[in-house]
């Protein structure tokens, strides 16, 4: 009996042990360099390489706010037709586009707007089984004072990569894909209504750089042509890519110099690149992107 | 006998506290140094293992569009229970752009600045130093 009652106390700590180290591996940190095989074309890791190149929707934002361009409410998607997305395609697409908008919001610290917004992803990423990275209540608690917006912009990008990662994780990378085409469309789409009424130069720069961005998106998209959706979302992106394909990048190389600035390390970078993109191109861009805008946000890419 | 057992127990639920350093408490506790002057952008997670005998040193790589004009800041914390200490190095193409070792007083930075002036799709590695297994964080950020 002692020495059961010994084995039981010794087994005990074990069971416990693994249990928490279970559960502590799903919170433990996982590289996101993890690669799986499936039956892309393209490896999982590259895939996963690719979507995480896209920019951050803030970027463009804080780019816009750099330039002391006004907040404009008519770039905001519409979330009128929210109710309407069944559809992961369309789910996943419009999360993308409300989270560009939330990034928009929250550089112009649009604090009391953020909400609807908030709320359009919250109901479509429920719909997707993916709400669970989205803590609602703490967002609107975040949303309600201009003092707390770094940590909505935090816990914003937060979410949307935690999101990301398990979706990765669960062989759903064409969903996070869809993601991240809806970023960048939305974001694009920002740059250019700004443009129209406010030309700029470093905003044209930033439109031209896009094409760095959607090579890579067009890689991915083509990826899950096989679906009918994909298909047409393909076809429009290679629309676009061939308008950006007249737009020029050049670079000039250079060495980078280390310095040590009040005991922070400081690089600054020689390289340099320029972007030359004329006004007839940015039309174009911009007209494209408004049709496959308005196609993404009235769920009219047919199925 | 009993003694025995206490010791076994504690050392067991000790090993099961100090392993749970390495989860998103160490992303939150890195997220803290971004300043009120930068905005947070991405974190990148490493767990490497460690080098093994004749083999490569372990890497933990990630891809990032960073943008002309724009001043950004990468953060790399390790974790506490961690063996190594982290290095993050950025490189475009090939070429090491930039990195927390600071090869002239060869000291291993907890962070750098970066003003890019090349809009590139540029890499991301995280190592530890001596190829040592670690738990590590890198935050990038950019000034407002």
């Amino acid at each position: 009996m002692n020495n059961k009652l010994v084995l039981l106390i010794l087994i005990l700590p074990i069971l416990f042990t693994c249990c928490v180290n279970s559960i502590g591996d799903n919170e433990d940190l996982i590289a996101d360099t993890v690669t799986s095989a499936n039956n892309l074309e393209i490896s999982q890791e590259s895939m996963e390489e690719l979507i995480s190149n896209v920019s951050s929707p803030i970027e463009i934002a804080s780019l816009l706010r750099n330039e002391k361009v006004p907040f404009d409410r008519a770039c905001i998607a519409s979330t009128d037709n929210i109710d309407n997305m069944i559809s992961d395609f369309d789910c996943a697409i419009n999360i993308g586009i409300l989270g560009a908008d939330l990034g928009y919001l929250n550089i112009y610290e649009k604090t009391s707007s953020v909400m609807s917004t908030v709320s359009g992803i919250n109901k479509l990423s429920n719909k997707l089984k993916v709400g669970q990275f989205f803590n609602f209540s703490l967002l609107k608690r975040l949303a309600t004072s201009s003092k707390t917006l770094d940590s909505l912009i935090y816990t914003s990008i937060l979410s949307f990569n935690n999101m990301e990662a398990y979706l990765r994780s669960t062989d759903r990378t064409n969903i996070s894909a869809l993601m991240i085409t809806g970023v960048w469309v939305e974001s694009t789409s920002l740059a250019t209504m700004v443009y129209k009424e406010k030309p700029n130069k470093k905003i044209a720069e930033r439109i031209g750089e896009q094409k760095l961005i959607l090579n890579n998106l067009v890689i991915i998209i083509d990826n899950y042509k096989s679906d009918d959706r994909f298909e047409e979302l393909a076809t429009d992106l290679h629309e676009l890519k061939n308008i950006f394909n007249e737009v020029e990048i050049t670079t000039v190389e250079g060495e980078p110099e280390t310095v040590v600035e009040n005991g922070m390390l400081v690089i600054h970078q020689t390289s340099e690149s320029t972007v030359h993109i004329t006004d007839d191109q940015i039309d174009l861009i911009a007209l494209k992107i408004s049709i496959l805008r308005e196609k993404l946000i009235n769920n009219s890419i047919s199925s | 006998m009993i003694r025995f057992i206490s010791i076994i127990i504690f050392l067991l639920f000790s090993t099961s506290f100090a392993s749970s350093q390495c989860n998103q408490s160490l992303v939150t506790s890195c997220s803290a140094k971004v300043s009120s002057s930068a905005m947070f952008m991405q974190q990148y997670r490493a767990k490497l293992e460690a080098q093994g005998e004749d083999k490569d040193l372990p890497l933990a790589r990630f891809s990032v569009l960073l943008n002309k004009g724009n001043t950004y800041k990468f953060d790399v914390c390790s974790a506490n229970d961690s063996e190594g200490e982290a290095i993050l190095q950025l490189y475009d193409g090939g070429k090491l752009v930039a990195s927390t070792f600071h090869n002239a007083s060869q000291n291993n930075f907890k962070a750098f600045e970066f003003f890019c002036r090349k809009s590139a799709i540029y890499k991301i590695q995280i190592s530890f130093i001596e190829g040592k297994p670690g738990c590590a964080v890198g935050i990038l950020s950019m000034k407002k």
